[in-house]
């Protein structure tokens, strides 16, 4: 399950970040930062490449010790950062669980956006979303 | 009693004398004629109209001409909602002279002035066409499945000519033209919002603003595609439409 999930917007400021409430949530937040370093290179890189077919799933960015983290962008160039417990192992099979639980985020995104009384560029203050969103988080209790 | 415009005061019935209004003697009128009834609300000078009520018998034909020259209209409006004048301006003496009455008349008639309708007609369609943007930018965000396949705008503009329109309208767009230089042209030759409402030339000049929406709902899946551009709609001929793309560079 996801320790922390990232909605980046085109601009690189978050639309929406929340993190499992009893960790130092700073160091998430800084973890996402770093991360989108990464996110762009792997955007311009695939520009580069000339494939075909390019994929919204960018896989694993890079792991830490602790925690490993994981990409997703969309065609509005919107950004998905998950950040994962590496101690977790039911996602070991971290392609299909990863790309169906960007999936679920992306689709949900997209509900957001659709909401006419959503201005495009604000925070995410969807109670859906939110609960989508605890849905795929750990239950620390 | 008003100076300038020879307005004096009088209740409904009263012939009054007035020169051609300007909007400020307009509004004092209507301020003029409101000020004696009971609970009557006066809107803003620059969107009302003045209702006028004809004699019966009076050809409206004349007292329109005379009444359209130079004047802007005004509504008077009761805080009840309902449209009232029980006064009203028609034109005195011979051919030629710009003199008016108020006096108590018949039937209703209702005046627009020309420019009234243009400024309302270009904030409307703004309107509409920023009800589009939001539109094509939810569609831009729900529409593209899969994969990144944007590698140029060239790339962008096809999937609005095929996907977008079939999606939206339920068929493709039959021609598509660029001149390589940010500017492309979308040509559509049976346009559904146009089919149904008349065919050939006859139209032309209303024809565009139904197209308002449409305009700023390719602007508004193309920015949220990452391109910034300018979208305008000529109608040729009904229901033949084209759609002028302009790529804005940063």
């Amino acid at each position: 399950m996801a320790v922390c999930v990232a909605v980046i917007a085109k601009e690189n400021y978050p639309l929406y970040i929340r993190s499992v409430p009893t960790e130092n949530e700073l160091k998430f937040h800084y973890m996402v930062h770093t991360s989108l370093d990464v996110v762009d290179e792997k955007i311009s890189a695939m520009g580069k490449a000339l494939v075909d077919q390019r994929e919204l799933y960018l896989g694993l960015l890079y792991p830490t010790e602790d925690y490993k983290v994981y990409g997703y962008v969309t065609n509005s160039k919107v950004k998905f950062v998950m950040v994962v417990d590496s101690s977790n192992t039911a996602l070991r099979d971290n392609e299909i669980r990863s790309v169906s639980m960007f999936r679920k985020l992306h689709n949900s995104y997209t509900d957001v956006m659709c909401n006419p009384f959503y201005n495009p560029g604000d925070r995410i203050q969807s109670r859906a979303f939110d609960g989508m969103v605890t849905s795929m988080m750990i239950q620390v209790c | 009693s008003l100076r300038g415009n020879e307005l004096s005061s009088g209740g409904p019935g009263t012939a009054v004398r007035a020169g051609p209004l300007s909007i400020e003697a307009q509004w004092a009128l209507s301020q003029h004629l409101l000020s004696g009834g009971p609970g009557r609300g006066v809107e803003q000078p620059s969107d009302t109209v003045l209702v006028l009520r004809l004699e019966p018998g009076k050809p409206p034909a004349s007292w329109k001409s005379a009444w359209h020259r130079g004047v802007v209209p005004l509504r008077l409006q009761s805080r009840s909602g309902a449209s009232v004048s029980q006064l009203g301006l028609c034109p005195e003496g011979g051919g030629g002279r710009r003199r008016f009455k108020l006096r108590s008349l018949g039937s209703d008639l209702l005046l627009r002035r020309s420019s009234l309708d243009t400024w309302g007609q270009k904030t409307s369609l703004l309107v509409l066409e920023g009800m589009g943007f939001r539109v094509g930018q939810a569609l831009g965000e729900r529409l593209p499945r899969e994969t990144l396949a944007f590698r140029e705008e060239l790339d962008i503009l096809k999937f609005l000519c095929k996907d977008l329109w079939v999606a939206v309208f339920h068929k493709q767009m039959d021609s598509l033209r660029t001149n390589h230089q940010g500017t492309y042209v979308l040509q559509d030759n049976s346009f559904p919002l146009l089919v149904r409402m008349a065919s050939g030339l006859q139209y032309l000049e209303e024809a565009p603003k139904f197209l308002a929406f449409t305009c700023g709902l390719l602007r508004g899946t193309l920015s949220t595609l990452g391109v910034k551009s300018l979208v305008t709609a000529s109608v040729a001929a009904l229901p033949a439409c084209k759609f002028q793309v302009v790529i804005q560079k940063p």
